[in-house]
Protein backbone atom coordinates (compact mmCIF):
# COMPACT_ATOMS: atom_id res chain seq x y z
CA UNK A 1 0.00 0.00 0.00
CA UNK A 2 1.66 3.04 -1.02
CA UNK A 3 1.47 6.49 1.10
CA UNK A 4 -0.04 9.41 -0.27
CA UNK A 5 3.74 11.06 -0.84
CA UNK A 6 4.55 8.18 -3.10
CA UNK A 7 1.77 8.43 -5.51
CA UNK A 8 2.32 11.86 -5.77
CA UNK A 9 6.07 11.49 -6.69
CA UNK A 10 4.67 8.65 -8.92
CA UNK A 11 2.34 10.66 -10.55
CA UNK A 12 4.98 13.19 -11.22
CA UNK A 13 7.77 10.74 -12.13
CA UNK A 14 5.56 9.25 -14.96
CA UNK A 15 3.96 12.49 -16.48
CA UNK A 16 7.50 13.65 -16.92
CA UNK A 17 8.01 10.93 -18.95
CA UNK A 18 5.39 11.99 -21.30
CA UNK A 19 6.92 15.40 -21.46
CA UNK A 20 9.84 13.79 -23.01
CA UNK A 21 10.30 15.80 -26.21
CA UNK A 22 9.46 14.09 -29.84
CA UNK A 23 13.34 14.70 -30.54
CA UNK A 24 14.40 12.22 -27.70
CA UNK A 25 11.48 9.96 -28.82
CA UNK A 26 12.82 9.86 -32.34
CA UNK A 27 16.32 9.17 -30.93
CA UNK A 28 15.24 6.43 -28.89
CA UNK A 29 13.56 4.98 -31.68
CA UNK A 30 16.72 4.81 -33.61
CA UNK A 31 18.72 3.26 -30.82
CA UNK A 32 16.26 0.69 -30.42
CA UNK A 33 16.15 -0.30 -34.24
CA UNK A 34 20.06 -0.29 -33.84
CA UNK A 35 20.03 -2.50 -31.08
CA UNK A 36 17.78 -4.88 -32.54
CA UNK A 37 20.13 -4.53 -35.72
CA UNK A 38 22.63 -6.04 -33.56
CA UNK A 39 20.56 -9.46 -32.52
CA UNK A 40 22.40 -12.92 -33.35
CA UNK A 41 20.21 -14.10 -34.90
CA UNK A 42 20.62 -17.73 -33.04
CA UNK A 43 18.95 -15.52 -29.86
CA UNK A 44 16.07 -14.75 -31.11
CA UNK A 45 14.90 -18.51 -31.49
CA UNK A 46 15.66 -21.10 -28.86
CA UNK A 47 13.57 -23.82 -30.34
CA UNK A 48 15.64 -23.47 -33.83
CA UNK A 49 18.66 -23.33 -32.05
CA UNK A 50 17.78 -26.53 -30.39
CA UNK A 51 16.96 -28.17 -33.97
CA UNK A 52 19.99 -27.07 -35.27
CA UNK A 53 21.83 -29.08 -32.85
CA UNK A 54 20.04 -32.45 -32.74
CA UNK A 55 20.89 -34.16 -35.56
CA UNK A 56 24.96 -33.29 -35.20
CA UNK A 57 24.64 -34.44 -31.81
CA UNK A 58 22.69 -37.33 -32.25
CA UNK A 59 25.31 -38.68 -35.10
CA UNK A 60 27.69 -38.30 -32.60
CA UNK A 61 26.30 -40.39 -30.38
CA UNK A 62 25.48 -42.87 -31.99
CA UNK A 63 28.88 -43.36 -33.73
CA UNK A 64 30.53 -43.20 -30.74
CA UNK A 65 28.06 -46.02 -29.25
CA UNK A 66 28.65 -48.13 -32.90
CA UNK A 67 32.80 -47.93 -32.18
CA UNK A 68 32.38 -49.08 -28.54
CA UNK A 69 30.16 -52.22 -29.41
CA UNK A 70 32.69 -52.88 -32.26
CA UNK A 71 35.66 -52.76 -29.82
CA UNK A 72 34.38 -53.85 -26.72
CA UNK A 73 35.91 -56.91 -25.69
CA UNK A 74 32.34 -58.20 -24.43
CA UNK A 75 31.74 -57.55 -28.29
CA UNK A 76 30.58 -60.93 -30.41
CA UNK A 77 32.63 -59.15 -33.25
CA UNK A 78 36.07 -59.10 -31.26
CA UNK A 79 38.66 -61.68 -32.75
CA UNK A 80 38.83 -63.96 -30.29
CA UNK A 81 36.61 -64.73 -27.18
CA UNK A 82 38.73 -63.23 -24.12
CA UNK A 83 38.37 -66.96 -22.47
CA UNK A 84 40.06 -68.71 -25.23
CA UNK A 85 43.01 -65.81 -25.20
CA UNK A 86 43.40 -66.05 -21.63
CA UNK A 87 43.05 -70.00 -21.00
CA UNK A 88 45.53 -70.51 -24.07
CA UNK A 89 47.85 -67.93 -21.62
CA UNK A 90 47.63 -69.62 -18.35
CA UNK A 91 48.81 -72.82 -20.56
CA UNK A 92 51.85 -71.37 -21.55
CA UNK A 93 52.81 -70.18 -18.02
CA UNK A 94 52.20 -73.64 -16.79
CA UNK A 95 54.53 -75.12 -19.14
CA UNK A 96 57.04 -72.40 -19.15
CA UNK A 97 59.49 -74.76 -17.06
CA UNK A 98 59.57 -77.14 -20.05
CA UNK A 99 59.88 -74.83 -21.86
CA UNK A 100 63.21 -73.38 -20.31
CA UNK A 101 64.18 -77.54 -19.86
CA UNK A 102 64.20 -78.02 -23.66
CA UNK A 103 65.98 -74.73 -24.49
CA UNK A 104 68.49 -75.76 -22.30
CA UNK A 105 68.87 -79.62 -23.12
CA UNK A 106 68.20 -78.46 -26.99
CA UNK A 107 71.93 -79.09 -27.74
CA UNK A 108 72.20 -82.38 -26.00
CA UNK A 109 68.96 -83.83 -27.54
CA UNK A 110 70.07 -82.93 -30.94
CA UNK A 111 73.65 -84.33 -29.92
CA UNK B 1 18.84 2.62 -39.50
CA UNK B 2 18.36 -0.01 -41.51
CA UNK B 3 14.57 -2.13 -40.85
CA UNK B 4 14.75 -3.93 -44.39
CA UNK B 5 18.04 -5.35 -43.73
CA UNK B 6 17.41 -6.81 -40.25
CA UNK B 7 14.28 -8.52 -41.96
CA UNK B 8 16.43 -9.98 -44.45
CA UNK B 9 19.13 -11.26 -41.95
CA UNK B 10 16.97 -12.71 -39.46
CA UNK B 11 14.86 -15.93 -40.42
CA UNK B 12 10.97 -15.56 -40.80
CA UNK B 13 10.04 -17.77 -37.82
CA UNK B 14 11.97 -15.20 -35.67
CA UNK B 15 10.45 -12.47 -37.15
CA UNK B 16 7.71 -12.76 -34.30
CA UNK B 17 10.08 -12.86 -31.70
CA UNK B 18 11.69 -9.80 -33.05
CA UNK B 19 8.51 -7.79 -33.01
CA UNK B 20 7.89 -8.69 -29.47
CA UNK B 21 11.27 -7.59 -28.71
CA UNK B 22 10.75 -4.32 -30.21
CA UNK B 23 7.68 -4.19 -28.58
CA UNK B 24 9.17 -4.79 -25.45
CA UNK B 25 11.93 -1.99 -25.79
CA UNK B 26 9.37 0.67 -26.83
CA UNK B 27 7.83 -0.11 -23.73
CA UNK B 28 10.45 0.50 -21.91
CA UNK B 29 12.36 3.52 -23.47
CA UNK B 30 10.57 6.50 -22.10
CA UNK B 31 11.06 5.73 -18.11
CA UNK B 32 14.23 4.06 -18.81
CA UNK B 33 15.28 7.35 -20.66
CA UNK B 34 14.20 9.36 -17.69
CA UNK B 35 15.54 7.11 -14.85
CA UNK B 36 18.77 7.67 -16.63
CA UNK B 37 18.44 11.24 -17.22
CA UNK B 38 17.21 11.93 -13.28
CA UNK B 39 20.23 9.53 -12.02
CA UNK B 40 23.05 11.09 -14.30
CA UNK B 41 21.58 14.75 -14.51
CA UNK B 42 22.92 14.93 -18.36
CA UNK B 43 20.32 14.28 -21.39
CA UNK B 44 23.21 12.68 -23.79
CA UNK B 45 24.48 10.38 -20.57
CA UNK B 46 21.33 9.47 -20.27
CA UNK B 47 20.82 8.06 -23.87
CA UNK B 48 23.93 6.51 -24.00
CA UNK B 49 22.77 4.41 -21.31
CA UNK B 50 20.07 3.39 -22.36
CA UNK B 51 21.44 2.58 -25.44
CA UNK B 52 23.78 0.09 -23.83
CA UNK B 53 21.40 -1.25 -22.07
CA UNK B 54 19.26 -2.16 -24.72
CA UNK B 55 22.05 -3.60 -26.75
CA UNK B 56 23.08 -5.74 -23.82
CA UNK B 57 19.79 -7.01 -23.36
CA UNK B 58 19.38 -8.08 -27.31
CA UNK B 59 22.46 -9.47 -27.34
CA UNK B 60 22.58 -11.68 -23.83
CA UNK B 61 18.99 -12.10 -23.10
CA UNK B 62 17.12 -12.33 -26.42
CA UNK B 63 16.13 -15.76 -25.79
CA UNK B 64 15.00 -15.56 -22.58
CA UNK B 65 11.84 -15.71 -21.67
CA UNK B 66 9.41 -12.40 -21.85
CA UNK B 67 8.81 -11.95 -18.46
CA UNK B 68 12.06 -11.58 -17.50
CA UNK B 69 13.23 -9.05 -19.73
CA UNK B 70 11.73 -6.33 -17.14
CA UNK B 71 14.23 -7.11 -14.01
CA UNK B 72 17.18 -8.47 -16.72
CA UNK B 73 17.04 -4.57 -18.66
CA UNK B 74 16.12 -2.38 -15.27
CA UNK B 75 19.04 -4.66 -13.47
CA UNK B 76 21.37 -3.72 -17.05
CA UNK B 77 20.49 -0.06 -16.90
CA UNK B 78 21.44 0.42 -13.13
CA UNK B 79 24.42 -1.51 -14.52
CA UNK B 80 25.19 1.03 -16.71
CA UNK B 81 24.66 3.91 -14.64
CA UNK B 82 26.93 2.40 -12.55
CA UNK B 83 29.89 2.50 -14.62
CA UNK B 84 28.46 5.49 -15.61
CA UNK B 85 29.69 7.07 -12.22
CA UNK B 86 32.70 5.14 -11.70
CA UNK B 87 34.07 7.07 -14.78
CA UNK B 88 33.25 10.30 -14.04
CA UNK B 89 34.45 9.66 -10.56
CA UNK B 90 37.55 8.78 -12.66
CA UNK B 91 37.29 11.94 -14.59
CA UNK B 92 36.81 14.14 -11.20
CA UNK B 93 40.35 12.23 -9.85
CA UNK B 94 42.23 12.43 -12.50
CA UNK B 95 41.05 16.07 -13.81
CA UNK B 96 42.67 16.73 -17.18
CA UNK B 97 44.84 14.15 -18.18
CA UNK B 98 41.82 11.42 -19.14
CA UNK B 99 40.22 12.25 -22.77
CA UNK B 100 37.24 13.07 -22.77
CA UNK B 101 37.01 14.87 -19.41
CA UNK B 102 35.95 18.56 -20.61
CA UNK B 103 32.76 17.14 -20.76
CA UNK B 104 29.98 17.87 -18.66
CA UNK B 105 29.34 15.78 -15.56
CA UNK B 106 26.35 16.85 -13.46
CA UNK B 107 23.42 18.38 -14.04
CA UNK B 108 24.31 20.32 -17.36
CA UNK B 109 22.11 22.62 -18.97
CA UNK B 110 20.37 19.82 -20.99
CA UNK B 111 19.66 17.96 -17.96
CA UNK B 112 16.04 18.77 -17.70
CA UNK B 113 13.55 20.26 -20.21
CA UNK B 114 13.09 23.60 -19.69
CA UNK B 115 9.59 24.06 -18.08
CA UNK B 116 8.71 27.25 -20.19
CA UNK B 117 9.29 24.53 -23.27
CA UNK B 118 6.63 22.89 -22.30
CA UNK B 119 3.99 25.34 -20.38
CA UNK B 120 2.71 26.42 -24.17
CA UNK B 121 1.60 22.51 -24.51
CA UNK B 122 -0.47 22.27 -20.86
CA UNK B 123 -3.79 21.56 -20.40
CA UNK B 124 -5.72 23.54 -17.79
CA UNK B 125 -3.90 25.85 -15.19
CA UNK B 126 -0.63 27.12 -16.52
CA UNK B 127 0.36 28.14 -13.05
CA UNK B 128 -0.34 24.75 -11.88
CA UNK B 129 1.03 23.23 -14.62
CA UNK B 130 4.26 25.21 -14.02
CA UNK B 131 4.56 24.41 -10.40
CA UNK B 132 4.53 20.54 -11.26
CA UNK B 133 7.23 21.12 -14.00
CA UNK B 134 9.50 22.69 -11.08
CA UNK B 135 8.48 19.93 -8.61
CA UNK B 136 9.58 17.71 -10.81
CA UNK B 137 13.19 19.05 -12.03
CA UNK B 138 13.45 19.93 -8.06
CA UNK B 139 13.03 15.66 -7.70
CA UNK B 140 15.47 14.83 -10.69
CA UNK B 141 18.07 16.56 -8.81
CA UNK B 142 17.31 15.31 -5.60
CA UNK B 143 16.96 11.71 -7.08
CA UNK B 144 20.11 12.26 -8.91
CA UNK B 145 21.84 12.95 -5.43
CA UNK B 146 20.63 9.97 -3.07
CA UNK B 147 23.25 7.30 -2.45
CA UNK B 148 23.10 4.73 -5.26
CA UNK B 149 21.68 2.15 -3.44
CA UNK B 150 18.75 4.06 -2.22
CA UNK B 151 18.20 5.66 -5.66
CA UNK B 152 18.46 1.98 -6.77
CA UNK B 153 15.56 0.81 -4.69
CA UNK B 154 13.20 4.41 -5.22
CA UNK B 155 13.59 3.68 -8.78
CA UNK B 156 12.70 0.27 -8.76
CA UNK B 157 9.87 0.61 -6.31
CA UNK B 158 8.38 3.67 -6.51
CA UNK B 159 8.86 4.59 -10.18
CA UNK B 160 8.68 1.70 -12.11
CA UNK B 161 6.10 0.01 -9.27
CA UNK B 162 7.81 -2.92 -8.74
CA UNK B 163 7.35 -5.21 -5.32
CA UNK B 164 9.60 -5.73 -2.80
CA UNK B 165 10.53 -8.92 -3.92
CA UNK B 166 11.24 -8.00 -7.60
CA UNK B 167 12.96 -4.92 -6.80
CA UNK B 168 15.33 -7.33 -4.32
CA UNK B 169 15.56 -10.02 -7.35
CA UNK B 170 16.89 -7.15 -9.67
CA UNK B 171 19.03 -5.63 -7.04
CA UNK B 172 20.75 -8.49 -5.76
CA UNK B 173 19.74 -8.36 -2.56
CA UNK B 174 17.22 -9.26 0.23
CA UNK B 175 14.13 -8.16 0.88
CA UNK B 176 15.10 -6.62 4.24
CA UNK B 177 17.80 -4.30 2.08
CA UNK B 178 15.28 -3.57 -0.56
CA UNK B 179 13.05 -1.80 2.69
CA UNK B 180 15.51 0.06 4.42
CA UNK B 181 16.97 1.52 0.99
CA UNK B 182 13.77 2.94 -0.17
CA UNK B 183 12.81 3.95 3.38
CA UNK B 184 15.84 6.15 3.66
CA UNK B 185 15.84 7.14 0.04
CA UNK B 186 11.49 8.17 0.74
CA UNK B 187 12.87 10.09 3.87
CA UNK B 188 15.31 12.11 2.23
CA UNK B 189 13.40 12.82 -0.39
CA UNK B 190 10.31 13.84 1.85
CA UNK B 191 13.16 16.11 3.83
CA UNK B 192 14.74 17.86 0.69
CA UNK B 193 11.27 18.87 -0.76
CA UNK B 194 9.86 19.97 2.33
CA UNK B 195 7.00 17.66 2.48
CA UNK B 196 5.57 16.79 6.48
CA UNK B 197 6.19 13.38 7.45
Amino acid sequence: MKTQFEQDLQSDLRHAEQAIDAEHITRLSTIRQQALSAAPVSSVSAPRRLRRFFWPTAGMILASLLVLVLVSPLSPFTSAPINEQVSDNFELYDDLEFYYWLADNEQDLRG
Amino acid sequence: MDIPAIKRNLPIESEQSRLTLDGFLASVQRRAFAMARAASGSTDDAMDVVQDSMLQLVKSYADRDEDEWRKLFYRILNNKLNDLFRRRKLRQRFGGMLPGSHSQSSMGDDSVPDPFDTLAAADGDPARHLQRERTITSLHLHISRLPRRQREAFMLRCWEGFSTIETASTMGCSEGSVKTHYSRALNALRSQLGKPT
